[in-house]
């Protein structure tokens, strides 16, 4: 969205999605304007011998409260999107109830 | 039956429909590298159940999984649909299962009756409820195949023990599907909803509607929402929670959200966080939602010899449409063309390669 806007040349989505040098996930963060890379960057890899037998953090957490922790990201900020005025004003527009003057509708 | 060269795949993101788009095409295929690094590698339960579905939908399908798991041929058969029961297990929702179904059953010899079990609403799965009230009637009106293409809520079953029950009706196509033009989605005139329940208070259906009201109506007026609450031999062993929200544009496009109640979470939570979903896929736009691209997709690439085009929004762009868009040129040799509006959403069109239904029976 950002990109179209900017008045920037217009990307090939085609050659990007179809493109079978990157994994899917690749070819959609780079859509998305985002590092590939940053994905890999999650993964904590450590060259310590003594960390290899030790249960990594990230294991521990069971996956339940993994789950817990992404709704409870998800809904803030979900609730934070929806009290920002300009974001209400604007969604308005969608709605056969908001003003004509600003309709954006497709 | 299968007739092509075989093709390979790797990894098995969105394996259902590339199951379903190879049996379209007769392709048989080969997928690799299933969950090769995990603790318990090769194919989940979930992905063998849907196999055997695929087996009973169809007449000489082959399937060889290999001794590990991690890789298998599948070579498909002639669609016959019919009159077919199938257990899913409640390690996924029976949306998993059916979804990509739909559209595979009107190219079937006889018209399908398909009763699934299992879990009806799940958070990780498109819902029956979205099914019923978003995508089935979506489809309904793009490819006018009529009221015959009916989904029966017969009994609800919530994670995890599941125990629903649907009956799913479909009938056969006698001619290729009528190409699809989309571009304007218009405004949302209506929201429309479902608050379901199992095993649990009926107040929580209440609760569940006035949160979401309570976030939709300083939009829009005309919000109904049903409570559907289940007991007894209506519904499966677990208590359970959902909720379902559609909301009608007035070009006859339709949004939809659904969420279901988890561990901790209160009936007000649910609702809320539900509308909220619901206003970010309105905000996001285009003339189909997310649950029902694939199906509208996949129906546009069926479709008689004619450009299609339809408008998805930015929440329809996704790594699995780009999974799905690689396994359609992989097996129909066809490309979408893509651009991107002003307004934000992406123009998506591509040729119809006018599929007839071949296993249709010569009345």
């Amino acid at each position: 969205l950002a990109y179209s806007q900017s008045g920037k040349r217009r990307r090939n989505i085609q050659k990007i999605f179809y493109d079978e040098s990157l994994s899917p996930k690749d070819a959609y963060a780079e859509y998305k304007g985002e590092s590939a890379k940053s994905s890999e960057s999650d993964l904590v890899v450590s060259d310590d011998e003594e960390d290899f037998f030790k249960v990594s953090k990230v294991a521990n957490e069971s996956i339940s409260s993994n789950h817990e922790k992404l709704m409870e990201s998800e809904s803030d900020r979900l609730s934070k999107k929806w009290e920002n005025p300009q974001l209400l004003a604007q969604l308005k527009s969608r709605f056969i109830t908001g003003s004509l003057l600003d309709s954006i509708e497709g | 039956m299968s007739t092509g060269q075989l093709k390979r795949f790797k990894g098995c993101e969105y394996l259902t429909h590339r199951l379903v788009l190879a049996t379209l095409s007769g392709t048989p295929i080969r997928v690799e590298g299933i969950y090769p690094d995990e603790a318990d590698p090769g194919v989940k339960d979930y992905q063998v159940s849907f196999l055997r579905l695929l087996e009973k939908l169809t007449n000489g399908s082959v399937i060889e999984i290999s001794y590990t798991g991690t890789s298998f041929i599948y070579r498909p058969g002639n669609i016959i649909g019919g009159r077919v029961v199938h257990d899913c297990p409640t390690t996924k929702g029976i949306g998993y299962f059916l979804e990509p179904i739909l559209i595979l059953c009107l190219f079937a010899k006889t018209p399908t009756s398909l009763t699934l079990t299992g879990v009806t609403s799940s958070n990780e799965d498109i819902g029956v409820d979205v099914l019923r009230t978003s995508v089935l009637p979506s489809l309904q009106k793009r490819f006018q195949v009529g009221d015959e293409l009916e989904l029966r809520i017969l009994k609800r079953g919530s994670a995890p023990g599941g125990g629903g029950e649907v009956n799913f009706l479909c009938p056969v196509i006698k001619e290729s599907l009528p190409p699809i033009r989309l571009s304007e989605f218009g405004r949302v005139f209506r929201i429309r909803g479902i608050a379901s329940s199992t095993r649990v208070s009926p107040a929580f259906a209440n609760r569940l509607v006035e949160s979401a009201r309570g976030v939709l109506n300083p939009f829009i007026p005309d919000v109904f929402i049903y409570t559907d609450v289940r007991r007894g031999d209506e519904c499966g062993n677990s208590p359970g929670y959902s909720i379902t929200l559609v909301a009608e544009t007035n070009k006859g496009c339709s949004y939809a959200a659904e969420h279901c109640g988890e561990a901790g979470e209160t009936p007000e939570d649910v609702g809320s966080f539900c509308a909220k979903k619901l206003l970010e896929v309105i905000e996001s736009g285009g003339c189909v939602d997310p649950y029902t691209q694939p199906s509208t997709l996949t129906g546009m690439l069926l479709s008689s010899e004619d450009v299609n085009t339809i408008v998805v929004g930015q929440l329809g762009i996704t790594s699995q449409l780009v999974v799905f868009l690689r396994d359609v040129k992989a097996l129909f040799n066809c490309e979408y063309r893509f651009k991107e509006l002003e307004s934000g959403q992406v123009e998506m069109s591509c040729l119809g390669k006018g599929y007839l239904n071949v296993n249709r029976r010569i009345q």
